[in-house]
This record gives C-alpha cells, structure tokens and sequence, in this order.
C-alpha cells in the first residue's frame, strides 16, 4: 500500500504525509433513492414534534427463504419479521438453534377463545421466525391439553410434503390472551429436498431385515404378540445437523424378543442410525411367579383370568402386608399378596390397581434377580416371594417400600397415575450384578424397570437410599415425558432432573446430597456422590470423579462415548442441579417441586438443554405464580447464578461511558459543510467548516479526529480540536468513495471507485494495509449460493478495533438486496491483521428486504440499530436490536433514510426525518434503559441537519490487555478442519493448570475448562454449526489462539 | 460356540508392570458396561497385540490386570467383532458396550441397554462369551 506512506496516530498527535490524484465520486447505495435536497444551510435548533410519514408496518412473508446460515455468534440470528414485534426468540448459543418464543405477537391481539386456529394463527404470525415455510402445510397441531394448574399446552410435530420429521418436537402454550409461548425445537423447511425416494421402500426392508440377523418368520398366531407389525417402513425426513435428508425408518420385529429401529437414507442406502428398544417385561405371573421379557404388546392385556389362575387374581384382594426391617434397621410397612400359602412382593394398594375380572394392572412388583445380570440372555428374576412373611431381606423391604414411597411421591404432589402417568406396574429388581458376575456398584432405570446392585467397593447398599429409588423412577418419569435425550446436555438434564426428583421423594429439605445414604466414605469422601448445592463435592477438579462443574465456566465439554459417560451427563447435571439447589433454597421445596415438574411435563422435550430448562421453568413459574412475581425471579436468579441463558446473556460487557463534553457533528443536506452543535441541539458552529462531504463522517472516540471523503474522491480528515481539515494522503487520490477510523484512531476501513467487492483496511502504526475481498459465507447451508456481493457501503469499527461492521449489496438469482455483515480485520490477540471471516448479522434475510446503515451502541457493542428497507414500498424503518438476545424493536418509521447513530450515553438515537410538511430535520428520540426500546415521541434537533454524530471529547479504555502469545510451542491441535472431536496435544508444554476456551469469531465464549495434564485432550464439536471459530489455549507458559473451521 | 477355556492364559499375580491408561496397546477392544446412578464405567480391555486383559472401574480408578488371551482367543475375538455393526445403538441410563480402537482411534462403537436392543445376536453374543470368560477369570 504505498500510497499510504505514513499515518502515525499517537496520543500526542498525527502526522501525515501526503500523496496522489484525483477522480470523480460515484453515488453510493444507488438502490436508496437519492435524497440530495437544497436546503438551509443555515440550520438553526427548532425542538418541536415532527410528523414524520408512518407506513403501514406489515410486510407480507416470502417464499423461497434464503437459508443463508453463518456460524453461531452473538451477531448471527435468523431475521425476525417485525409482525414478530412482540415476541422474543431465544436461540441457542451453542448451535443457534431457535428453542422458544417468548410473548405473543402483538398483530394478533388476544384471541377469541384458545383453541387450533389460535394456535395456527400464532403459528403463522412466527412462520418467519421458526424457519417454516408454509405453516398450515408443515406443521401438524395436537390435542390442547390442561395442567393442574390451568395452563394449556399443544404439542406440534413437524412434516414436509407430508413426510414426518421424526426427530422435532415442540410445544405451545397459553396464557390469558390465547398461545403466547414457544418451546422446543423444529428444523427450518428443506429446500429442494426430493422426496421420491430412489432406494425403495422393499429395498429399505430387506436391509433392515438382513441386518436383523435373529430374524424368525413368526406365526400368525405370535405377530398378534408383538407392538407392531414383524417388518414396516416409514419415509421420514431425518435431520443431519443442518442437512434434512429423506429416510426410510424401518421398525423390524424379528422374534417375540427384539424391536431394532433402523434410518436408512432413502436416496443412497446408507444407514445413518440403527438402535434397538428394551423390551417389556411380561407380567405373566406363570407357576414359578417369573416374569420373561418380550416385546410382546401391552403385555398386561394378554394376562386373562385363565393364564393366570383365578386363585392369584382372587388372592390379590384384599392385599396383605407385612412389617419387616429395612436397611436402615428400621421397620418399615410393606405391601404383599399371599397365594397357597406364600407371600409375594406385589402391592396392589394403589389407585391404579385394576382387576376387571379378566386383566389386571397397576401393581408395584419387587423381583429378585438373585446374582443375575440384565445385560446377559439368561435373566430370570423371580418375583421376591418368603413362605412366612417374616423373612423378608432387609434388602427386599427397602426396596419393595421405596417403590411405594416414590410412586406416592409422585401421585401425592403432581396426580401422577405411576410412572407411564397410565397407571403402568412399577417393576424394581434388586440383587443385580455385573454381567461379569461381581457385585453391582450401581443402580439404573433400563426403559422399563429399576435395577439395584447391593454396592461393591464404592457403594454399600444402593437399595438404602431413598432418593436413589426416587432418581431411577424418575428416569421412568422423565422417559414418558420429556423424554430427554440420553447425550450431552439433553443427557445432563435427564440426570439432573432425576436427582432433583430423587431430592423431593427423600424429602430432606436443605440436604442437597445424593446417595449419602449408600456410599462408602472411604471412595467419596465427601460422604456423598453427588451434592446439587455444591457440586464440587470437595473435589479438586475436572479430573476428580467426584467432582461436577457448579457454573457452566467449569462445563466440560466431552465426546458422547462410554468413556466419557455419553458426553458428560452426571458430570454437567452439577449446574443445573446448583440452579435447582439455588431456587429451592429460596422459594422452598413445595414451589420448587410444581415449578420443575410443570417444566419437565409440559415445556421442555427431547433436544432441550440448558438454556431450554432455563427457559422452560421460568414459564412453569411464570404460569404458576405470575409474571414478575418473586418465585419468577428466584428462578431467574437461580440460572443466572450458574451461567445458564437469559435475555441478559453472560457477554453483555459495557464501556464505560465517554466522560467528556458532549457534541452533535452533522452536515446540511445539500452536504456542503460540516457543523457542530451541543448535545441538545443548539447550534455552536455555523458552519464549522466548508468542505463539500461525500461520505458520512467517521469520529475517533476521543472526538478529536473526523474523516471523511470529499467531492473529489480524496480522503479528509478533520482535527476537531484544532479545526484544522487536512489530506489524509500526501498525494491524495481521487478514486475513494467511503471511510471509516477505528474508535481508537488507529486503523481505517476505505471503499473505492468503481465499485467492487473489496474493502481497504489501513493500519497507521505499522503503515500497512490490505484489502479485504467481500463474500457471502456459505459455511452451513450446503453449498446453496447466497449471491455475490457487489459492494460494501456504510462501515463502522466495533470499539475494541478488531470487527468492521458494514453494508452491502449482494446479487442473487432472485434480486439483489443489502445486508450486514461483520468482518474480522484485526487480531487484538496478535496485535496483526484479523483473518477476514465474515460473519453476517443474519442467516436467512427474506427477498425483497434489505438491511443497512448499521450503527453500534456506544458503550455497549451488542445493541445495534439499523435501517430495514423494503424498496418496493418506500418504507425505511429504523430498528434497534439485540444482539445477544435478538430482542428488536421498531424504533421509527421513516420516508427516507434513517442514517442512526446513538447518543453517548446510549439514551437516545439521532436520524434523519423528514416533517410532515416534508421539511428535511435531524431527529432524536430517547431510548429505554435496555437501549432499544423507544421513549416518548420523535421531535426535530437541527432543521436541515443531516448524518448526525455524537461524539464526547473524553479518553476511554477501549483495549483489553494483550496477552503473550505462544509461538514454536510445539502444542498440537488437530484435526482442523475439524468434524466432530478435536484433540489438542502438549507437545514440549506442559498444560498443569492450562485452560481452553473456544470462542466465536468475535470472541464470545462458547465453551472453556480445564485441559490438565493429560497425553491428549479430547474437545467434542459435534454440537457446533458448520464455521469458522477460535480456540484460546491460555497455559503457564503464553497463550496460543488458533482458528479452526467446523466442517 | 467360543471355547474360553482354550484361550486363557493366567498370569495370576505376575505383574511385569503397572498397568496405565496411558500405555494401551493402540490396537484393542474396550467392553463392559457404564451409566447408572453413579455415571460409572467398568471396562474390559483386551489388547490385540498381546491378549492382555485389564479391567478399568471409573469409580476407584483402578486399572488392573486380570488374564491374558491367546493368540487364537485374541483373533477370534477381532474375528467376531469384524462381523458386528462399526456404529450402532443409542446412549440409555445403562448400557453394554463394545468400543474398538484401532491405531489408538476409535473405529467401532455399539452400546445397548439390554439383549433386547443389542443391534443382532451375534454382538450379544460375543457380549455374553467375554462376560462369561471373566467371570471364570473373577472366580479364579
């Protein structure tokens, strides 16, 4: 760049050093009308309500959705329609996943009555929002159902062209006004997905057929013995993280004792997924009382009278007890059954017992599996049975009488009919071992009964302990409701909510431990295995096995393996437990109890994670007890204490404000001259300086230098302490058309004539520049092409210098259109050029409608406001936004180009309006406390003023420290590009008190921990979408940031 | 049917050296079971290499050594699993599993969480062969 010779921007001052020639400025944004009007340059304050023109604010949705994704960032959100106002979406931020609606759009007033049109109206009102094309088409509504609490909850499924997803699951609910919340998670329509599938379906079933290698051509009389049909397929759509791809699901039965599932892509073949169900067991009570396994159907109802012997039936009633010594030594009331004489661990007191003469149902039965293992082919548990009632092991009593107390738990607090909620048999079996043949230092829920080892080395006797009764039932609670999926955080909810529940049925308030009544001590020496209130147990860290993260700083990120307990799930389930620990400590464990369980049954499902608990037990509380109420609050608190979601986000870091004197720059409309005015208005200069402006100035945040491009091209930059205009360029050149200073005044952003995709990124300190080549990432959608971009208009830095913000006009098949975009320009970490990347602000800006003139908040770089066009009605509405929380509002409507640009104190906004006479005027409106919300109504600051700036004259910290950076350290990360898991070896580092944070491409942190000293750390990405991201590894010794691209 | 007691070789309480996770034979096969309230794992190692059996307990992290295969025992083992799907299953509270590493990466994984739902019968059965030769290994 040699045409930057010298530009050195220090505190004491500029130098410069002056070039080139001359050419002639192109109109920029040659889409916006052009607007140059003659008026006074004269302008004088006039504070007064102006009438600026309001257009209608509904802009009808678009097909052909772009599916234009980017990578997770706070600046990444899908593009909510402002008929959305109202509402507000929470997305992931960890894979950008949209997991709730929050509110109900206010174009739909309240509803009539809450019923399906209501719910298909809400529906559509977010059709934008969700991702879904044609809602009526798409998205298939179930029955409304009722809580106990008055809430009403629809659960929604999803399909395209009439194929299921199988793998969506979501949920609305209703508040005063009709449908007013969102949870849960769909898959954005396909696009040109083809769904003619061109692997056949009799292909598909032979494959699953053949791969079912037990298979058995069951009689007739046997395929009425099974849950389905021997072999069936069904076309789905199978969801591959962002990737929908048409599949056969194929359900083989091939015996009376297996079900395998199998996904099978419908258009190559390939198995993408096979799994096998855990069978019932079948009730039968046969001579010897077994029960055998079988994927027989409901079992239960195959159980006549005559199978049974009506000598069992009539001896169930009325049922027997006996008082016999738990494992606590003390004697506890359990329920039997006698036949001929024997007595039998089957309670038939509860309210779901049935007998009908012909079927009976609703039992709690204790089996003993006598040293046997489940996972072996020969498990024969027998059901516990003693010859005289007394003998009863200590075992069977604590077992067979902590069934009951859990199964009253759950009907006494929540009505809750057993663990299916349908009155279904609870079966516990205690006295399990490994398949090895050793004690089982364990207990578990396998999908259809609890399991008990009497303890090994680290547990004495598991059957002891209440809550681990009330934790495995719970799994069974959990399964027949949210059914959360068994991995990663999904996976660490379910165990999260399994102890919270195992907590409530042991009812010891305030004593957050679980499993203290069964460990030995001399393993967990904490006394207990886990503790939700301090899930560091004691421990010292990560590679302690009794220790869990108790701040989602501490989550441990691990690959979903046996190894790594399925990716961390009772090690994660510490934070959430901690929040639960947290709310029941402050609102008692009666509301904590109804708040939890109205989440888990009616707002989260099978994907939710952590931010979706978050979300889903805040509307729980909100339903129960009201909005704002203090049981809402304590449940805000709770997550927020843990680092869990909420509209406050945790990367919401502000600068102070600017403290010096505050003034207004700005330029007349015909662009003839700069003026300052004060805060309010009042003009100070008259004109400042007669320069004709061609380009929106840019101010360093000192307030001491603007720049600019003039009427000829060249670059200018204005001392506005020493009102000194000088060249930039010691031989200017003519051919420049935009520019921008970075806050700290050491770097520019410049555009250039003709126009062309490419941005000059100048840096004064080493008098070095690039240009950065614009282009429309395509990291996540699957090769479908977004356009090209033409060209980049307004520009502003982010304040710590390493993002430039801009504008730009993109081509596309369908038209062209404006959006913003984030480019990395600089490397604060290595003090050097940033590697480019662009992240664009969103992932799918419908047709028809451009973004632009995008401006930062001062002091708070998450809150944007930009200008939202749609060309073919003349509407230029300014929107303020969120970022962090993707909360919007509508700030202005405007007739002509808003240009925003937010006060100081980030307490107002400044525009160009015009009034309703059609006089030309800056405008101010104050802004709410979150920044984005407007206050009171729009008036004129300066008649005639235009590009308003308001900048304060006081220094400020706009660095953050740069620390030592590792070069030559010989650490290994690989593979990058990476898939699924990433490794990151030492080399000759030692990584003893080591950490990681992987980072978005600004720099917020998506995951951090601890690395230890370990040969080879596995890091699991699976969950992050597609895109460019940081990985910081700060050790002992320096710290080393390496990018890495998930593929 | 697979012939246990042909292939064991007991080393009884011959230790050459501490066993260490850290110093697997890259070629091997993980096998056991994990999850439950306690989020535990109880691994079974066979190297390929050498036979050696080591079993792993994740909650008193001991890593010890418990029998030895012979080479005819080790290559029917790899033998068998080469039939048996290379991914399969789905994460439940309790699972059995075969993990298989080759050159120290993982390149086999079946989970299940009762015979019901191991993938076929010949995954189960390999499952319940190498559990029965460890109980006769636990017993000896």
């Amino acid at each position: 760049m040699s045409f930057f010779v010298r530009f050195i921007c220090t505190s004491a001052g500029l130098s410069l050093l002056l070039i080139s020639s001359l050419q002639a400025q192109e109109s920029f944004k040659p889409h916006l009308p052009a607007e140059v009007q003659n008026q006074s340059t004269n302008p004088g304050t006039m504070l007064g309500p102006i009438n600026p023109e309001v257009r209608d604010l509904l802009i009808q949705p678009r097909n052909g959705r772009d599916l234009f994704q980017t990578r997770t960032d706070r600046r990444t959100a899908r593009y909510q329609p402002s008929f959305d106002q109202g509402t507000s979406p929470y997305y992931d931020s960890d894979n950008g996943q949209l997991y709730a609606i929050i509110g109900r759009p206010d174009i739909l007033g309240a509803a009539a009555r809450i019923d399906k049109l209501d719910a298909l109206a809400y529906l559509r009102a977010l059709s934008e929002t969700l991702g879904i094309e044609r809602v009526d088409q798409e998205l298939v509504l179930g029955a409304i159902s009722s809580d106990r609490f008055g809430g009403q909850h629809l659960r929604i499924s999803q399909q395209y062209q009439g194929v299921p997803f199988w793998q969506s699951d979501a949920r609305l609910h209703a508040g005063a006004e009709g449908f007013s919340s969102y949870t849960g998670r769909l898959f954005p329509s396909p696009v040109n997905l083809d769904i003619v599938p061109s692997f056949s379906r009799s292909a598909a079933e032979e494959l699953a057929k053949r791969r079912s290698d037990d298979w058995i051509d069951l009689p007739a009389e046997q395929l009425a013995w099974i849950s389905g049909p021997q072999l069936e397929a069904e076309l789905v759509i199978h969801q591959d993280n962002d990737e929908a791809i048409l599949a056969w699901m194929v359900q083989t039965r091939p015996n009376l004792s297996t079900h395998h599932s199998f996904i099978i892509d419908a258009h190559t073949g390939n198995v993408l997924n096979e799994h096998g169900h855990v069978c019932r067991f079948l009730p039968e009570l046969n001579a010897d009382h077994h029960h055998e396994v079988s994927c027989t159907h409901a079992p239960i109802e195959n159980a006549t009278v005559d199978e049974l012997g009506s000598t069992v039936v009539q001896s169930l009633l009325p049922p027997t007890t006996a008082t016999v010594l738990n494992l606590f030594n003390q004697f506890v009331t359990i329920n039997v059954f006698s036949d001929q004489g024997n007595f039998f661990l089957a309670d038939a007191t509860k309210p779901m017992f049935m007998d009908d003469g012909m079927q009976i149902s609703g039992l709690l039965l204790t089996y003993d599996a006598a040293g046997g293992s489940p996972q072996l082919e020969n498990f024969s548990p027998s059901l516990g049975s003693s010859s005289n009632n007394t003998d009863w092991t200590r075992t069977a009593a604590s077992v067979h009488s902590n069934a009951g107390i859990a199964f009253d738990y759950f009907f006494d607090e929540h009505q809750r009919l057993s663990i299916d909620g349908d009155g279904g048999d609870v079966l516990s079996i205690m006295n399990v071992n490994e398949p090895d043949g050793s004690e089982m230092d364990n207990a578990f829920w396998n999908g259809q009964a609890l399991f008990y080892g009497n303890g090994n080395q680290a547990f004495n006797q598991l059957p002891r302990g209440l809550d681990v009764a009330g934790h495995e039932m719970a799994h069974g609670v959990i399964q027949s409701t949210a059914d959360l999926i068994y991995q990663e955080q999904p996976g660490a909810l379910n165990e999260s909510f399994a102890d919270i529940f195992g907590y409530l049925v042991e009812a010891e308030t305030g004593d957050f431990r679980i499993g203290e009544d069964a460990v030995n001590t001399q393993v967990f020496t904490s006394g207990t295995m886990r503790n939700m209130l301090f899930p560091n147990n004691g421990a010292a860290g990560p590679q302690d096995f009794r220790w869990q993260p108790a701040h989602m700083d501490e989550y441990q990120n691990l690959p979903v393996n046996a190894d790594n307990d399925n990716g961390g799930v009772h090690i994660n389930s510490g934070i959430p437990n901690r929040a639960f620990a947290l709310f029941a400590t402050e609102v008692g464990d009666a509301v904590a109890e109804d708040v939890y369980y109205l989440a888990l049954t009616e707002f989260l499902t099978r994907s939710s994670r952590f931010a979706d608990a978050r979300i889903g037990v805040v509307q729980a509380a909100t339903q129960i007890h009201g909005a704002g109420s203090a049981v809402v609050q304590a449940a805000e608190n709770a997550f927020a204490a843990v680092g869990i979601g909420g509209p406050a986000g945790d990367y919401t870091v502000d600068l102070e404000t600017n403290s010096g004197e505050r003034f207004l720059l700005l330029t007349n409309v015909a662009q003839t001259a700069l003026f300052r005015a004060q805060e309010d208005g009042t003009l100070l200069d008259n004109p400042l300086e007669e320069v004709t402006v061609m380009s929106r100035p840019s101010i360093t945040d000192d307030g001491r230098f603007a720049v600019f491009v003039d009427d000829q091209g060249r670059l200018r930059l204005y001392d506005l302490e020493t009102r000194t205009l000088s060249f930039i360029e010691n031989n200017p050149q003519t051919d420049f058309r935009n520019i921008v200073i970075s806050k700290d005044g050491t770097r520019i952003a410049a555009t250039k004539t003709p126009l062309d995709n490419q941005i000059l990124i100048f840096d004064f300190v080493s008098s070095v520049g690039f240009f950065y080549e614009l282009f429309n990432p395509t990291t996540a959608n699957n090769g479908v092409s977004t356009g090209e971009v033409s060209y980049a208009d307004a520009m502003e830095w982010e304040p710590s210098g390493e993002f430039l913000m801009y504008d730009a006009l993109s081509e596309a098949s369908t038209g062209s259109f404006w959006d913003i975009g984030f480019m990395r320009v600089w490397d604060n970490t290595t003090n050097d050029f940033g590697d480019g990347t662009i992240i664009k602000l969103f992932s799918n800006l419908p047709e028809g409608i451009s973004i632009g003139n995008p401006t930062f908040a001062r002091n708070s770089d998450y809150i944007i406001a930009y200008e939202e066009v749609d060309f073919d009605q003349n509407i230029f509405r300014l929107i303020t936004r969120n970022t962090e929380t993707n909360d919007f509002r509508t700030f202005f409507n405007n007739g002509i180009i808003n240009y925003p640009n937010f006060g100081i104190a980030d307490d107002r906004i400044v525009f160009d309006a015009e009034t309703q006479g059609g006089d030309r005027v800056l405008g101010v409106r104050s802004l709410d406390e979150d920044k984005i919300t407007p206050l009171g109504t729009p008036t004129s600051l300066v008649p005639g003023g235009h590009w308003g700036l308001y900048y304060a004259t006081g220094d400020r910290d706009l660095d953050t420290a740069v620390p030592e950076l590792l070069t030559d350290s010989g650490l290994l990360v690989y593979p990058n590009p990476v898939d699924e898991v990433l490794f990151i070896q030492p080399g000759e580092l030692s990584l003893s008190g080591a950490t990681y944070e992987l980072q978005t491409m600004a720099g917020r942190s998506l995951l951090k921990g601890a690395l230890g000293e370990a040969v080879a750390f596995e890091l699991s990405t699976r969950h992050l979408l597609p895109g460019s991201y940081l990985l910081r590894i700060e050790t002992p010794q320096g710290i080393l940031v390496q990018p890495l691209i998930k593929l | 049917m697979f012939r246990v007691a042909l292939f064991l070789l007991l080393l009884g309480q011959i230790m050459a050296c501490r066993p260490s996770l850290d110093r697997l034979s890259e070629d091997r096969l993980h096998f056991g079971t994990s999850g439950g309230f306690a989020g535990s794992s109880r691994t079974y190692i066979i190297s390929a290499s050498n036979g050696k059996i080591l079993l792993h307990e994740s909650l008193t992290e001991e890593l010890s050594r418990v029998g030895r295969l012979n080479k005819e025992g080790v290559a029917e083992v790899f033998r068998r699993l080469e039939s048996l799907p290379d991914k399969a299953g789905a994460a439940a509270n309790h699972n059995a599993f075969f993990q298989q590493f080759t050159d120290n990466q993982l390149v086999r994984e079946i989970k299940w969480a009762a015979p019901s739902s191991a993938p076929n019968t010949a995954t189960q059965q390999l499952f319940e062969d190498l559990m029965a030769m460890m109980r006769q290994l636990n017993e000896m």
